[in-house]
């Protein structure tokens, strides 16, 4: 049961039910998110939540491809302004969905991509199209789709995300990366075995001292995020608990939204690396750890006795 | 010679073959401990500062299980995850955050095993001003 809106936790505000989508139909927005790649699941629901708007998360969410990224997050006032444009509006919630309920990641890439361009009140629709339908929700045909496709963000539109003051999602870049390798926590959110990699592959493997954080764990057998409890029990299992900083990252930018939002609904700010793992690897002079241990920062000081000289 | 003294606690430690790396036991156990990198050692397995808090985690685990039970009720299940936020460069030694997980409990009781945790730990209250500890209770009302 849902608290008063005085008291609604993180969760309650971005994670909504296919009961709650219903009874907010009117009064929101919704976007049909379309993954990078379709989905293998063959689709058996015929057409969408009515008045639903489609929008690719790569195609109409992203900037062209750069050499920030595989999905360059896109400049957020030409982005807001194309929104406002195209009728979504600032003070109206906005709910993100897949047609798919595993496509977590893809969803909470519209999520993030929303929040960048400043809108407040955006939700993530739990479970997707089938939790609409399981809720009794109808379908029609989807009649208009969204693209807005803008330039890429300015670094500097990315550096003061993260500056001290702002309330909404924060990107960094690479040479930040740097620095939360030694002293914060970077979550890997692709799947285990590319956290590895291969002695045989070169320029594989993980980001150093990154701790493995594959986002399919944070949905259960039905597409749904884990329960509460289980999330904090994830997070702080890979020291992404507390004031240090703590980024995520993935092959492109989906996976790690996913452990950005999914952190966010416990309270807790990750960053989203925004040129994501392929600028890492694909830059020779940039370092790589290889296996399924994370290694700690040699920065880090877990003695008891001060180093001498201090 | 007292004969109400008693040794409550012995611990043997030992070098090993890899240097900053060492060795400790006692009556049953068997433990490795390592000096930092910063220091020399390899920094792979506890540090002595997580085998303090080591000592911590398993008062409170013991605590939070049994205390307040009435007989005959069940022993709790906890699960504690806990951590040492200490700034950058900081001399101290930091503030510790225990995230206790306590099945079978409401909020009122997890706070109440907090206080008779607090007041009774020996090792707790050596150590409080030094290092504070923070408690986050996580109990079923409040989750799930």
């Amino acid at each position: 049961m849902r608290s008063t809106d005085q008291v609604r936790s993180p969760r309650e505000r971005m994670l909504i039910s296919g009961e709650e989508a219903r009874l907010l139909r009117r009064d929101s927005t919704f976007f049909e998110v379309t993954p990078r790649f379709s989905s293998a699941v063959p689709d058996s629901i015929d057409g969408s939540i009515p008045g639903a708007v489609r929008t690719g998360v790569e195609s109409d969410l992203s900037a062209p491809l750069t050499e920030l990224g595989v999905m360059p997050l896109p400049a957020r006032s030409p982005l807001r302004r194309r929104m406002l444009a195209a009728g979504v509006r600032a003070d109206r919630p906005v709910v993100v969905f897949t047609r798919d309920s595993f496509e977590f990641s893809t969803v909470c890439r519209a999520w993030f991509v929303l929040r960048w361009a400043g809108f407040e009140d955006v939700r993530v629709l739990d479970g997707g199209l089938p939790a609409w339908v399981r809720a009794g929700g109808t379908t029609t045909p989807i009649r208009c789709s969204f693209s807005a496709r803008v330039e890429a963000a300015e670094a500097s539109e990315v550096l003061r995300s993260a500056r001290p003051s702002t309330s909404g999602v924060v990107a960094v870049l690479t040479a930040r990366m740097h620095e939360v390798a030694r002293f914060g926590t970077l979550l890997d959110a692709r799947p285990v075995s590319s956290y590895q990699g291969a002695l045989d592959s070169p320029r594989t493997g993980h980001l150093p001292h990154a701790v493995s954080a594959p986002w399919r764990e944070l949905i259960d057998d039905r597409g749904l995020l884990i329960r509460p409890s289980a999330l904090r029990k994830w997070f702080l299992a890979r020291r992404a608990i507390g004031r240090q900083q703590v980024v995520a990252y993935c092959g492109g930018g989906s996976g790690s939204a996913a452990v950005v939002f999914a952190a966010a609904t416990l309270g807790q700010r990750v960053a989203l690396y925004a040129e994501s793992w392929a600028a890492w690897a694909a830059d020779p002079a940039l370092p790589l750890e290889l296996g399924a241990t994370p290694s700690l920062s040699d920065e880090l000081d877990p003695d008891c006795a001060v180093p001498p000289g201090r | 010679m007292d004969e109400h003294v008693s040794i409550v606690s012995t611990v043997h430690g030992r070098m090993t073959d890899v240097r900053g790396r060492y060795n400790l036991t006692g009556p049953g156990f068997e433990l490795l401990s390592d000096g930092s990198v910063r220091s020399g050692g390899p920094g792979e397995a506890a540090s002595s500062l997580d085998l303090l808090v080591a000592s911590l985690v398993s008062c409170a685990l013991n605590a939070f299980r049994q205390d307040f039970l009435h007989e005959g009720e069940p022993d709790r299940t906890v699960e504690i995850f806990a951590r040492v936020e200490r700034r950058v460069e900081g001399d101290y030694l930091g503030t510790l955050i225990m995230e206790c997980f306590i099945d079978s409990v409401d909020h009122v009781t997890a706070d109440e095993l907090v206080k008779e945790y607090k007041a009774r730990c020996r090792i707790y209250n050596a150590l409080k001003d030094s290092l504070p500890v923070v408690f986050i209770p996580h109990t079923s009302d409040a989750f799930d």
